[in-house]
């Protein structure tokens, strides 16, 4: 068993896409033609986003992410090497920010904002050795 | 008790295409009751009989109220009917009827008439089964597009998305509405209360999970959120007058879209 991919259930799947190229500077791999699915160019783990649709093609149970509602009990953690920067990007570009970035005792740079779901993200640096 | 499988829904794109969840046709069995589960929508649905050469005769109208609770079509040989399925919110106003008022009820004929006498245009004769189905398609071209609450959208989205689960306390904060501000919406626009809605929703989930994912009794309870197996049991025979246990064969589930 390897882990393969992250699926986050969305209203609108492109716009997420587009949210995602854009506050974080991130790039689409694909978009399936019916806009009920699309992936982020994350390597070899992926992000992929799932029309909420599809959850209930499946018979799955789900609470909506909601940007006005409380976040689900995850998130999404990005990795940079200026966390300030992405952060203001982010912010400007329609994230909403949870906690600015900050100098954890253990040398890591963190911040948190919520996406135009509601969904948690999380930037900071790497954690050094 | 066996159910007819003639029941069938079509594939298309009405306008307003918002409104309605879809067009079916059904053909009544000969021999055995047909099983009708609820499925919290209000349906116009015309009636008739076909003579030898399949051409519809008899045509009546019936208004189904939103119901949480199944009942038996009787068994009439070569008794058809075409039904318009209402996305929950918006049949009231298509039908010019008060919902709350005729949930859990079918109104036939001139019972029919006497809630919507519009609909006695629908009655006139036709050549074959095809014509009525554009009759009925065609019926409402002329309607404007309804305006309902867009928090009561948006809580029937959620309330589909959770398989009828979420707890409705949770839905009306979620949605900046209170409880009684929610109940008042649904029994106005869909005719039931959100907790029987919700209810219905959960039933048909539990049985998609029986019958099509295969998961054992327990585990459907559990995951379509009853309390324990006995709920659930009490719940199939209050929603379908069977238990879990014992679903009957070829059920007609109906497709209840987002």
């Amino acid at each position: 068993m390897k882990f393969g991919y992250t699926i986050i259930y969305v209203a609108q799947v492109v716009e997420t896409i587009e949210f995602y190229e854009k506050a974080f500077g991130m790039t689409r791999k694909f978009i399936h033609e019916s806009h009920t699915y699309a992936e982020l160019d994350t390597g070899e783990t992926i992000l992929a986003f799932a029309a909420h649709e599809a959850a209930e093609l499946n018979d799955l149970s789900i609470t909506p992410n909601r940007r006005d509602g409380i976040a689900a009990g995850f998130e999404v953690c990005l990795v940079t090497d200026n966390v300030q920067e992405a952060y203001g990007h982010a912010v400007e570009n329609g994230a909403s920010g949870v906690s600015k970035p900050a100098q954890k005792p253990w040398g890591q740079t963190v911040a948190y904002l919520r996406d135009l779901n509601g969904c948690l993200v999380e930037i900071c640096t790497e954690i050094a050795n | 008790m066996a159910i007819p499988a003639s029941y069938r829904e079509l594939d298309v794109l009405l306008p307003p295409r918002l409104a309605v969840e879809t067009v079916w046709t059904s053909l009544s069995d000969k021999i055995t009751d047909a099983l009708i589960l609820p499925d919290g929508r209000a349906d116009l649905i015309l009636r008739f009989m076909l003579d030898d050469d399949d051409r519809p005769y008899d045509i009546i109208p019936i208004i189904a109220g939103p119901s949480a609770d199944y009942w038996f079509s009787p068994a009439i040989p070569c008794r058809g009917f075409v039904g318009l399925r209402f996305k929950p919110g918006f049949g009231g106003y298509f039908l010019g009827v008060d919902l709350a008022g005729i949930a859990g009820r079918a109104y036939s004929g001139d019972e029919a008439l006497a809630l919507a006498p519009q609909l006695v245009a629908l009655c006139q004769p036709a050549t074959d089964v095809e014509s009525l189905i554009i009759r009925m398609e065609q019926f409402f071209d002329d309607y404007a597009e309804p305006q309902i609450s867009a928090i009561l959208v948006r809580v029937m989205n959620d309330m589909h998305l959770s398989g009828g689960r979420a707890a409705i306390k949770d839905l009306a904060r979620d949605n900046g509405v209170t409880v009684r501000g929610l109940h008042r919406l649904f029994v106005k626009f869909v005719g039931l209360s959100p907790k029987a809605f919700a209810a219905v929703l959960r039933f048909h989930r539990a049985l998609r999970l029986l019958t099509r994912a295969g998961l054992s009794l327990s585990h459907a309870a559990l995951e379509a959120g009853y309390a324990d197996q006995a709920h659930m049991t009490r719940d199939f025979k209050r929603h379908g007058g069977f238990t879990p246990a014992a679903i009957p064969p070829n059920l007609v589930m109906v497709g209840l879209p987002l």
